[in-house]
């Protein structure tokens, strides 16, 4: 198969078994065959996997640093880090979790630094992607205009994520938000799946704390 | 009647805060970029001075100019009214100053000073005939022709 036609494929979402509400990748093969490709000094191909992952990985990151402006350097940086090791993939691992590894850690080291500097920089939601029935739910209860209720909420969770820790933090964006499993999440964060499930909780009950005034 | 919402419920949320279509086309346009600069190698002194005018960079120098125009603005009127003051005043003294006269420490007939004393730095006048053998040919020239001697 041609670089081009799997670019193809991937942007069309035929033939590369990719689901982009799944959350995670399961064409580690076309992945495989990307990366020695990209080894082999193969532009296009880490074009393609960058267009494949920018999304995802932008997601991760962005809910982590809740600033979409550093979420783009951070993601920028992991691509950049993931070209320049790609030697070193030795293929142990799915490429993903490898590159959101790299992604992870470059977010926390970020997050270590700017410790002392802190903006808010939000992104604009999709409203066709904003599950609509929680939105339709929150507005019924609250009794307020849903655009209104979708802003405020959107600001409350940003909040909410950053007053968790850094470990807490990726756990929760990791599985709730972009859909990891608990194992793919112990991998990627170098943890026990244990640990992982207790971190999750930990994190979700403190959530729930914060959010309590939504989840009547 | 109010519906259950759970907290996994409002996280989805989340999976909508995406960046637009132009947001992508900056993200692989500068991706790009920066892949080139790596595979290429750029100099030690280009990458620096491109992390130096960094956007971090700016934004801490441009709160810097924020501070620096603002304490310029508050310091400036009063600064202004002391200078002008002052100058009022000098312009003042100028206008009664006397004029000064030529400063002379010293002042003697001929032959008076000693050649043990003598300085460079001493202003001395003093009624001088040219075919004396003195050694001092000094006179303040000021004064020069008022004394209906010769000048050297």
């Amino acid at each position: 198969m041609k670089v081009s036609d799997l670019v193809a494929a991937i942007n069309t979402g035929v033939g590369v078994g990719f689901s982009a509400s799944a959350g995670k990748a399961d064409s580690p093969d076309v992945d495989i065959a990307l990366v020695e490709r990209v080894k082999a000094g193969d532009m296009a191909a880490f074009d393609a996997l960058t267009k494949k992952y920018r999304e995802r990985l932008y997601g991760v990151v962005y809910n982590m640093l809740s600033n979409r402006e550093d979420a783009m350097d951070v993601v920028q940086d992991s691509f950049i880090k993931a070209f320049s090791a790609i030697g070193s993939f030795k293929g142990k691992s799915a490429f993903y979790t490898w590159l959101y590894r790299i992604a992870v850690n470059k977010s926390i080291t970020f997050l270590k630094r700017a410790r002392f500097r802190r903006f808010f920089s939000l992104d604009n939601s999709d409203e066709e992607l904003a599950a609509p029935d929680i939105v339709e739910k929150l507005s019924e209860n609250c009794g307020a205009p849903r655009k209104l209720i979708l802003n405020e909420l959107k600001e409350k969770l940003n909040e909410a994520l950053q007053t968790l820790s850094i470990k807490h933090r990726t756990v929760v964006v990791l599985f709730e938000i972009e859909g990891l499993s608990h194992q793919e999440i112990a991998e990627i964060t170098n943890a026990s799946e244990a640990t992982v499930r207790t971190r999750l909780h930990y994190a979700k009950q403190q959530l729930r704390a914060y959010l309590k005034d939504y989840l009547k | 009647m109010p519906q259950k919402i759970k907290l996994e419920d409002l996280l989805k949320l989340k999976r909508a805060e995406r960046p637009s279509n132009s947001d992508w086309e900056r993200f692989d346009a500068e991706l790009k970029r920066r892949l080139v600069r790596e595979i290429v190698g750029e100099p030690y002194s280009k990458r620096f001075f491109d992390g130096v005018f960094s956007r971090t960079f700016a934004v801490y120098s441009s709160a810097l100019g924020i501070l620096g125009a603002v304490l310029a603005i508050a310091v400036a009127p009063t600064f202004i009214a002391s200078f002008s003051s002052e100058t009022d005043l000098s312009r003042q003294d100028a206008e009664f100053a006397p004029s000064h006269l030529p400063n002379i420490e010293k002042s003697f007939a001929i032959n008076e000073l000693p050649v043990s004393e003598f300085d460079e730095q001493t202003l001395v006048s003093a009624n001088i005939n040219s075919s004396d053998s003195n050694p001092v040919r000094y006179v303040s020239s000021s004064i020069g022709g008022g004394f209906g001697g010769n000048v050297f």
